[in-house]
């Protein structure tokens, strides 16, 4: 419960200012007690000293009055006992006795009884004024009251009254005692006051009973003295029998009380005085009985409610007085000024509690103001409020606290601002993130979550994934995949992306897990469908398997090149090696070497020309140049390209293709020097040689043929004849009967017919023909040799002659094996026959 | 075309001229075989002895102005003149 209270919270002002106030209070509670305690009691030891010493004076003085007293009685009995005075001898003792009392104050009445019942007793009832008291064997049993003069001269009888010595209490007392004594306290009727008798008893030589001095002690000067002793205010004194009856008091109350039965003496448990009466209760309560106190005694009580001090304190001397002094004094009568004083101290310490209050109260309020304005813009921050500023303050150290706080919160300010941006960022970033994120334990337990943007390919709602084990949501082997990754993550602290794969409603899905160490001892994961991303890849890959497949089937090699300076290519296909001799990545980027460096130089610029040109027109580009091959020969190559541009036509890439060609043109200069050998051979042929076109126009013929028909050149020949079966045939049956054995058999040999030269002349002509056609049969051309056989069918041996030439010039093999054939066919035979039946003369003429 | 280019050449080797103009002011457009033809022609001519070779181009053909000046790569000493 302590604890618990001690436990609970408490305001700083509190804290400061209740403990301040209770150290304050206590404090001069304390020193007001023991300054009132330490007075009391000093009060208490002052008094007590004060009461003893009060007593002591007291009893010095009461046993030197009563000392006196009994010293008057032994004066007269040495008086008597050395003869000077003879106490039955009443002349002599009137007389004695008044100059006694004239001498000394210390009585006013002396009395001397003997045995025999006389009795002669002086008093002075004022300084001059005396009265004797005789009662003589002359009065008796009366004793007689006269007035007495200083001079001892008896006057007037005053009054004569019965009395008996021997019957009055002194008298027997002294009797009693044997010895010097006291008598009985009473009150004396005719004096009207409290007295005791000093008792000397005279006795014979044989031992009796002579008589009795007595000399009377006025209790009443014991009360005068007491009460010039002037205590206390409120200090008594008094003296007590041992009976409980006043002997003696400082108060001006009398010591004995008027009765029915006359004056009685006073018990003092009867007396007027409060303090007497009730300190007397006190005795007897405490004591039980006066008569057994035998020590002086300090007690305290209360009276009134205010404190009685009392010192009681047994009187006792040798002649058998046993009384008590007693002295009350009011505790207030000294504590009156310490009380004040006490009551001004509480004053001064209230006041002073009050401003140390007030000061604490003030001083905490200092001190923890801006504590509490730090206190407050704390708990403002606290509640998300965090522009905060607290004032300046006198005192150094809270002064830096708050310096320090305004830095910190202008720091958090910052700070948050900076997280606020960031917070922004990150929200942003988290918004733009379409992933599953989820974090997890090295435990394997989803510790966070948030939902994928498309989450519908999750196998698990989001709510129910957050404190379950990976092994509840995914299936153990990649659950084992995703702790091992948590693993390795916080162990190389480096991201890591597992892919993995398991089936949705009937289908497989391929995931990706981007792994990042989050905490101390869990990781981040961005999880991401990509099935269809793999799909596009697989897809990819076959497209591009397919296109390197296709590619690399080409026999040219395909680029694409960037239009710098250096013509950076981006791409070239592998058959490059084919033709360059060197592979394809060396040209990639560059890297090794550039195409444009294996260009051969002569056509390196050329090749510049016409691809700027292309740039320009935007047109494709085609060439052909040569290039140096990694084994030092050189190579043709065709290439084929265009420039691809962007939106604003600036030039991008150059896509082309680049092929070997050096075999085709090698081909083409074979066929050049074949064309070239041919064109020698229809050119200087002596054969005429023709190409014609079923519109009966010659396409070509050679020198030779325009030669036979007497054109000046080959053209004049094309361009003059325009229909061969009329201008040519000299019978145009001639023409028919060839173009039907053409359209029949695709060829003639060996047609022989006649002919009109330029000039009209006749030449006999053998034409060897065939149709040439296209691959669907169309009839293109008609292709020939001519020859003029007017000379063959003159001279066979010439014809042989130039026949054979024919043959070698042509092709000599073919040639022979036609003129083998040509020799060996019936129809040379008839010819030769024919020849043979020719008669040369009339063929010329 | 080969054929053309080494004759059209050899006709210039032949006559030996001091000076050739290649008049193309009215070539609207050439395509990649005929910016071809000329690039060969004007690089057959590289070893001849000095030959003045002045190509006429027009301004008022956009491609001319762009692409005849590559001409002067193939041979140093040809100048370009567009009307």
């Amino acid at each position: 419960m302590i604890l618990a209270s001690i436990r609970s919270k408490f305001r700083l002002r509190t804290i400061l200012v209740v403990p301040f106030v209770l150290q304050i209070v206590t404090a001069v509670s304390i020193v007001g007690y023991l300054s009132l305690r330490s007075g009391q009691q000093s009060v208490n030891d002052l008094v007590s000293e004060f009461q003893v010493s009060t007593a002591k004076r007291v009893e010095q003085n009461i046993q030197a009055y009563l000392e006196s007293s009994q010293f008057l009685n032994r004066i007269h009995a040495a008086n008597v006992n050395s003869g000077d005075l003879n106490p039955d001898d009443f002349d002599q003792l009137r007389r004695y006795f008044l100059n006694h009392l004239k001498i000394q104050n210390q009585t006013d009445y002396y009395i001397y009884a003997n045995a025999q019942g006389n009795s002669l007793g002086v008093v002075r009832n004022s300084p001059d004024r005396f009265e004797l008291k005789v009662r003589d064997f002359s009065s008796a049993p009366n004793r007689d009251t006269y007035e007495l003069n200083q001079t001892g001269e008896i006057g007037q009888t005053i009054k004569s009254e019965p009395f008996d010595p021997r019957t009055r209490p002194f008298y027997q007392a002294a009797v009693a005692a044997g010895k010097t004594t006291w008598s009985p306290i009473f009150v004396s009727f005719s004096r009207k006051i409290l007295r005791m008798d000093a008792l000397t008893p005279l006795y014979t030589e044989t031992g009796e009973f002579r008589g009795v001095f007595s000399t009377e002690v006025t209790l009443g000067q014991i009360s005068k003295f007491l009460n010039t002793l002037n205590i206390s205010p409120g200090g008594k004194v008094f003296i007590l029998e041992r009976s409980g009856e006043v002997v003696a008091s400082s108060t001006n109350e009398l010591s004995f009380v008027k009765t029915a039965d006359g004056e009685q003496r006073l018990p003092a448990l009867q007396s007027q005085e409060a303090p007497i009466r009730e300190t007397s209760k006190q005795l007897l309560s405490r004591f039980q009985s006066f008569g057994s106190i035998r020590t002086p005694e300090h007690f305290r009580f209360d009276l009134n409610d205010r404190g009685q001090l009392v010192y009681v304190r047994p009187y006792q001397d040798r002649w058998g007085l046993d009384w008590l002094v007693v002295i009350v004094v009011p505790e207030s009568d000294f504590m009156g000024q310490i009380n004040a004083n006490t009551y001004n101290t509480i004053w001064l310490c209230v006041a002073g509690l009050g401003l140390a209050i007030a000061i604490g109260i003030f001083t905490t309020r200092w001190v923890t103001r801006p504590i509490l304005e730090i206190s407050e813009a704390s708990a403002a921050m606290a509640e998300g409020n965090i522009d905060q500023h607290v004032g300046s303050s006198n005192l150094v150290e809270i002064d830096c606290l708050t310096t320090s706080f305004n830095r910190m919160a202008e720091g958090m300010m910052q700070s948050f601002d900076a997280l606020r941006h960031s917070e922004a960022r990150n929200q942003a970033i988290l918004n733009a993130i379409p992933d599953l994120m989820v974090e997890v334990s090295t435990e394997g337990i989803y510790l966070d979550s948030i939902e994928a943007k498309d989450g519908k390919w999750l196998a698990c709602d989001h709510e129910n994934r957050v404190g379950k084990q990976v092994q509840e949501v995914l299936p153990a082997p990649i659950a084992q995949q995703y702790i091992q990754a948590v693993e390795q993550v916080l162990q190389t602290k480096k991201p890591l992306t597992i892919e993995y794969e398991f089936q949705i409603e009937d289908q497989m899905q391929t995931f990706e897990a981007r792994v990042t160490a989050c905490r101390e001892n869990s990781a981040l994961f961005l999880v991401r469908n990509v099935s269809d991303r793999k799909q596009s890849e697989t897809a990819l890959r076959s497209s591009e398997e397919r296109f390197r497949g296709l590619v690399s089937n080409i026999p040219g090699a395909i680029y694409r090149c960037q239009c710098d300076s250096d013509w950076t290519m981006e791409y070239i296909s592998d058959a490059i090696e084919n033709i360059s001799g060197y592979p394809a990545a060396d040209f990639i980027q560059n890297q090794i070497r550039s195409y444009a460096s294996i260009i051969d130089p002569e056509d390196r610029d050329v090749v510049e020309v016409i691809v700027n040109h292309a740039m320009v027109i935007q047109e494709p580009y085609f060439m052909d140049y040569r290039i140096l091959h990694r084994d030092n020969s050189i190579r043709w190559v065709y290439e084929q390209g265009q420039v691809v541009f962007d939106a604003d036509e600036n030039p991008l890439y150059l896509d082309g293709a680049i092929f070997d060609m050096t075999e085709r043109k090698q081909a083409e200069e074979d066929l050049r020097i074949a064309e070239e050998n041919y064109r020698s051979i229809f050119e200087n042929a002596l054969e005429g040689i023709f190409q014609s076109s079923p519109k009966e126009r010659f396409i070509s013929v050679n020198p030779a043929l325009a030669r036979i028909y007497g054109y000046d050149s080959p053209t004049d020949m094309i361009e003059s004849i325009t229909n061969i079966g009329e201008q040519l045939y000299v019978d145009p049956e001639n023409r028919n009967e060839l173009i039907e054995l053409l359209e029949k058999q695709g060829k003639v040999k060996d047609f022989e017919c006649r002919c009109y030269c330029k000039d009209g002349s006749i030449i006999w002509s053998q034409i060897d023909t065939r149709a040439v056609k296209d691959n669907n049969g169309n009839l293109l051309y008609y292709e020939g040799i001519v020859q003029d056989i007017s000379d063959r069918k003159r001279r066979e041996d010439e014809l042989r002659r130039q026949l054979e030439e024919l043959k070698i010039e042509i092709d000599q093999k073919k040639r022979e094996k036609e003129v083998a054939l040509l020799t060996e066919s019936s129809f040379f035979q008839e010819v030769q026959q024919e020849m043979a039946e020719i008669n040369l003369d009339e063929f010329w003429s | 075309m080969n054929f053309g280019v080494s004759y059209a050449r050899n006709e210039v080797i032949a006559q030996s001229p001091p000076s050739l103009t290649l008049n193309l002011t009215k070539l609207k457009f050439l395509n990649s075989s005929g910016i071809s033809t000329i690039s060969k022609f004007i690089v057959g001519l590289r070893k001849q002895p000095p030959l003045q070779v002045v190509v006429l181009g027009s301004k008022d053909i956009p491609w001319q102005g762009k692409s005849l000046k590559n001409l002067d790569k193939l041979l140093p000493s040809l100048q370009l003149e567009l009307v």
